[in-house]
C-alpha cells in the first residue's frame, strides 16, 4: 500500500499541516525548526505505533494542545482508500483506527505497508543492546520462512521451562526432555538466522561501498552465536555439562537466545570501535539493503523515512543514493536543501516546502 | 445461581454421587466407576500395545479413530516446570512398573503436539532408551499429517512442514533402484506392472 496524503493536527510544531506524498520520492525542504522530521514521526506514529526518536509519546502533543490526531490516507493496489489514524491524549489515552474502526494491533500495518526510519541521532540498533539485532535476524528469518515464527515461539517456551527448573534449584533428568528440544530447535533457529543474515551480505556490502566515503575498509556483517559448530548431541552435551553452573546464574547460558550481529569495518567493531559517522553509514546501508532484500525476496515494498541523509554525503554518492531511493517502493526524505539533488532528480520528485510552524500546506 | 433449591438438590446429590463413584481405573488410570476401567476388561483388546495419553478425555477422542485396538495408560498431564509438574507428579512411575509387569511390546506416546506434550513424550522414551535398544519394547510418536478434507491453503506452515518431511508412497510396492542404468530400467518395467 501506498501513503497518500498524511494530515498533522497539534503534531509537535504543527497545529495542522497536510502533506501528500508522491508515488516514489517526496522531498521534504525547510531550514531547521519547520518540523520535518515532525512528519515523519507522524507516519511511523501512526504505522508502527511509536516514533523513531522518542518513548515518551507526551511530547508530541503540541504545547498547550490535550491531544494530537494523525490521519494517512492509504491507496491499497486495487486503487481503493484506506484510512488509517492515530490519536494520543495528553492523559495517556491513544486510539487507532482504520477506516474509522477501532484497530488494538497494529500488525496489520506492518503487513501492509511497513515502515522504517533513519535518524541520524538514532544508532541504537548498532550501538545499543544486542536484543535489536536478534529482531532483525528474527524478521529476514521470518521473511524467508514463515513457519520460523513458530520455531521461535517453541524455543523460547522450552527455554522458559529450563530457566523455571534452574530457578527452583532442579538438577537431574527434569532438564533433559527440555534440553533435547533447546539443541533441536535452536540449531534451527541458528541455521535459519546464520543464512537469512548471509543473504543480506551482498546487499548490506554494496550500499555500503555506495555510501561509504572513500577509502573504505570493507564492510561486515557478522552472525554470533554461541551454538556454532555444535551438532544435536554435542549441544544437548554442552547444556547438561553447564546444568549448575546456570542454576547458579538462574538462566540458560547457551543457545540462540545470546545471538547477537557484529558489523565491523575491515575487521573493526564499529559498536565499540566505530564512530557516530561510521556507525550512521553502517545503519543507513543496513536499513537501504533489508529494504532492497525484501523487496527482491518476496516483492513487498517498504515505505522508507530517512532524515537529514543528504547533507553528509559528498556528490557522487548522493547521485548513488538518490538513484536506489527511486526503486523499491515509496520514500519521505528530508533535507535543508534542495540542491542536493539535481533538477533531473527533482523532476521525478514530489517536493513539499516546509516553512514554518504556521498553518501550511504543500504540495508540488 | 438460576436454579431453584429444588432443581440445584438433585444435582447436587449428582454431582456428589459421581464424585463418590467415578474413580481412576488401577491400571491404566481411566475414568471408571469400576476398579478396572471397560478397556482395560475387555478382553478382545491387544495388552502388547499401550497408548499413552494426558488426559482421559483424550481417551474417547483416540478410540474414535478406531485404529488401534490396544490399551491406554492416562499420564494425568504433561511436563511443565513453570506450573510445577515434574515426572513425579505424572503417572510415569506407573507406566514403567506396568511395562515392568506386563508384556508390552509397543508404546504408542500420544501426549499433545505442543512443546510441553513433546517434552513429555521425549522424557519417556530415553527413560525406556536402553529396553528399546534390547530390542524388548518399540516406542513411537503419531505422524503429524494434514487433516482430512480440509484444503491444502488452510493447512499452517508447521502442520505442512512436518507432513512433508514424513511423506509416504502413493502406493506400495517401491523400492530404491539399483545403480546401474541396465538393471534401472528393467526395474522400472517391474513397477509398471506390479
Amino acid at each position: 500500500m501506498r501513503v497518500r496524503e498524511v494530515r498533522l493536527h497539534d503534531f509537535r510544531c504543527h497545529s495542522q499541516l497536510d502533506v501528500q506524498l508522491g508515488p516514489a520520492v517526496t522531498v521534504l525542504v525547510g531550514s531547521n525548526g519547520t518540523g520535518k522530521t515532525s512528519v515523519l514521526e507522524a507516519i511511523h506514529l501512526v504505522l508502527q505505533g511509536a516514533s523513531p526518536r522518542t518513548s515518551q509519546t507526551k511530547e508530541l502533543i503540541s504545547w498547550g494542545a490535550e491531544a494530537l490526531r494523525v490521519e494517512i490516507e492509504l491507496q491499497d493496489p486495487e486503487g481503493r482508500a484506506v484510512a488509517a489514524a492515530a490519536g494520543y491524549a495528553s492523559t495517556g489515552e491513544r486510539r487507532n483506527t482504520a477506516g474509522g474502526a477501532p484497530l488494538t494491533d497494529l500488525s496489520r500495518w506492518e503487513e501492509t505497508c511497513p515502515v522504517r526510519a533513519f535518524i541520524p541521532d538514532d544508532v541504537r540498533l548498532i550501538k545499543g543492546s544486542p536484543r535489536r539485532r536478534r529482531r532483525l535476524l528474527d524478521r529476514l528469518a521470518t521473511a524467508i520462512d514463515p513457519s520460523y515464527g513458530r520455531e521461535l515461539a517453541g524455543y523460547e517456551e522450552a527455554l522458559l521451562q529450563r530457566n523455571s527448573l534452574l530457578r527452583k534449584g532442579v538438577v537431574g533428568p527434569d532438564h533433559d526432555p527440555w534440553e533435547a528440544l533447546l539443541a533441536r530447535s535452536g540449531l534451527r533457529l541458528a541455521a535459519a538466522r546464520e543464512s537469512s543474515l548471509r543473504s543480506l551480505f551482498g546487499p548490506y556490502a554494496y550500499m555500503h561501498s555506495l555510501l561509504a566515503p572513500a577509502p573504505s575498509a570493507p564492510a561486515s556483517l557478522l552472525y554470533r552465536t554461541n551454538v556454532a559448530a555444535l551438532d544435536e548431541p554435542s549441544y544437548r552435551e554442552r547444556l547438561n555439562d553447564q546444568r549448575f553452573a546456570d542454576r547458579r546464574r538462574t538462566f540458560t547460558n547457551l543457545g540462540p537466545h545470546r545471538d547477537d550481529v557484529r558489523f565491523t569495518l575491515g575487521g573493526r567493531d564499529l559498536r565499540e570501535y566505530g564512530s557516530q559517522g561510521e556507525q550512521r553509514t553502517a545503519l543507513l546501508a543496513l536499513v537501504l539493503a533489508e529494504r532492497s532484500w525484501v523487496f527482491e525476496t518476496s516483492g513487498r515494498e517498504q515505505l522508507l523515512l530517512l532524515d537529514d541523509v543528504m547533507s553528509e554525503l559528498d556528490d557522487g554518492r548522493r547521485r548513488s543514493l538518490v538513484a536506489l531511493l527511486s526503486r523499491d517502493g515509496q520514500v519521505v526524505v528530508t533535507t535543508t536543501d534542495l540542491h542536493y539533488f539535481t533538477s533531473e532528480e527533482l523532476c521525478t520528485m514530489e517536493v513539499v516546502e516546509l516553512t514554518g510552524p504556521a498553518k501550511r500546506s504543500g504540495g508540488s | 445461581m438460576r436454579l431453584t433449591p429444588e432443581e440445584a438438590l438433585p444435582l447436587a446429590h449428582a454431582l456428589i454421587e459421581a464424585k463418590e463413584t467415578i474413580g481412576f481405573c488401577e491400571r491404566c488410570f481411566n475414568l471408571t466407576a469400576e476398579t478396572l476401567c471397560e478397556i482395560c476388561r475387555d478382553m478382545r483388546r491387544d495388552p502388547s500395545l499401550v497408548v499413552v495419553v494426558e488426559e482421559p478425555a483424550d481417551v474417547p477422542v483416540l478410540e474414535r479413530a478406531h485404529q488401534i485396538r490396544g490399551l491406554y495408560h492416562v499420564l494425568g498431564g504433561a511436563l511443565s516446570p513453570i506450573d510445577g509438574i515434574g515426572p513425579d507428579r505424572l503417572r510415569i512411575s506407573e507406566l514403567f512398573q506396568r511395562i515392568k509387569d506386563e508384556d508390552i511390546r509397543e508404546l504408542v506416546v500420544a501426549t499433545n503436539p505442543t512443546m510441553t506434550g513433546e517434552a513429555t513424550a521425549l522424557y519417556i522414551a530415553e527413560q525406556l532408551q536402553p529396553l528399546v535398544a534390547a530390542g524388548k519394547l518399540r516406542v513411537t510418536r503419531p505422524a503429524a499429517g494434514l487433516p482430512m478434507g480440509s484444503d491444502l491453503e488452510y493447512a499452517d506452515e508447521v502442520t505442512l512442514g512436518r507432513a512433508l518431511a514424513a511423506r509416504t508412497d502413493v502406493l506400495g510396492g517401491y523400492s530404491a533402484p539399483p545403480r546401474s542404468s541396465e538393471t534401472r530400467h528393467a526395474g522400472l518395467q517391474n513397477d509398471g506392472q506390479d
